[in-house]
């Protein structure tokens, strides 16, 4: 079908003008038809764009998993370091009532277990107090970033506990000289500084967990 | 060099001195004189024994400064203390080393071949 045109004047619609003039010129063009036949496209597994409505539902679940892993494993961590403070405090006990037992007894030979006792009771303290500090050190990523940053990133950073100095504080106090001399006699003043030592490491023990756990 | 006191010395180190008791301090400051006139740096390994007392450990350390005239710049930089298992002997012997002060030179005996 051919397109229709249709041309008014001005004169036509009205206008009083002496030369004609087009005023609008109207196209009619041809009614047209479209069909578009798009060929039905099934989806198979391997198409990426079946997946894209899920993928931000799995980032989420994938966020809430990490998130809900780490968060119960700062729990448990926080309950072993308290687990080994409560422990520490126990052995360092134990030594501090065997170092005063060992200073109070007379005999050379009877107190030989006592010192050996201490020593070895110390002993596990000093394990112990290196396996808090080592299990609660600030990660090498935090010492990187504090070196980096102007800004604190110390609230974000975990606070390490380190006992090793007490630890080695009420070994020097008691096993001080003359501790294991066959020849001293029994010293009943050496007990006060080595309760005073086992009570200032078990408040500092108290003080940096407490401040470990937040 | 390395020199484990369990292994090379004793897994029950005893007193300060030798008079007071088996496998003493002074008696182990002559092991590490000895090693040390062969190697400029050793390694002293303190894992593996029973226990060590301040006193053994300041004898056999301070000692080294105290009574064989070596300085705590030599001590510190020619042995080496290992303690993977307690880091409490390596502060103590730190401490040791730091609050160690020369004897007279009178009094000092020079065996490990530094100079007096």
């Amino acid at each position: 079908m051919a397109p229709q045109s249709e041309v008014k004047s001005g004169a036509e619609v009205g206008f009083a003008t002496s030369s004609p003039r087009i005023e609008r010129i109207i196209l009619r063009s041809p009614e047209v038809h479209v069909q578009v036949n798009v060929p039905e496209k099934k989806n198979t597994v391997w198409d990426a764009g079946v997946y894209a409505p899920a993928i931000p539902g799995i980032i989420v679940a994938i966020f809430g998993l990490w998130a809900a892993h780490e968060l119960a494993q700062r729990r448990d961590r926080r309950k072993s370091i308290g687990d080994l403070c409560e422990s520490l405090k126990k052995i360092v006990g134990d030594a501090s009532s065997a170092a005063i037992d060992a200073w109070l007894e007379p005999n050379a030979s009877e107190r030989a277990a006592g010192i050996a006792s201490t020593k070895r009771l110390l002993q596990s303290a000093g394990i112990t107090a290196t396996t808090i500090k080592r299990r609660t050190q600030a990660r090498q990523t935090w010492a990187w970033a504090r070196a980096r940053t102007r800004w604190s990133v110390k609230f974000l950073e975990r606070r390490s506990i380190d006992l090793i100095a007490d630890v080695s504080r009420i070994r020097q106090v008691a096993m001080d000289d003359p501790f294991e001399d066959p020849e001293r006699v029994a010293d009943m003043t050496r007990a006060d500084a080595i309760n005073a030592a086992t009570s200032t490491l078990i408040s500092a023990a108290d003080r940096a967990l407490f401040d470990y756990q937040g | 060099m390395l020199i484990s006191v369990a292994r090379d010395y004793t897994r029950h180190p005893g007193p300060r001195y030798e008079s007071q008791g088996q496998f003493s301090g002074e008696r182990f400051r002559a092991v590490l004189v000895e090693a040390l006139k062969k190697v400029q740096r050793l390694i002293v390994d303190l894992d593996g024994t029973s226990g060590f007392g301040s006193s053994f450990l300041d004898e056999a350390f301070g000692g080294l400064i105290r009574k064989e005239g070596m300085t705590r710049d030599e001590v510190r930089k020619r042995v080496v203390i290992k303690s993977e298992m307690d880091e409490t002997y390596a502060a103590e012997v730190e401490e040791a080393i730091a609050l160690a002060e020369p004897a007279p030179p009178a009094s000092r005996k020079s065996s490990h071949g530094a100079a007096v």
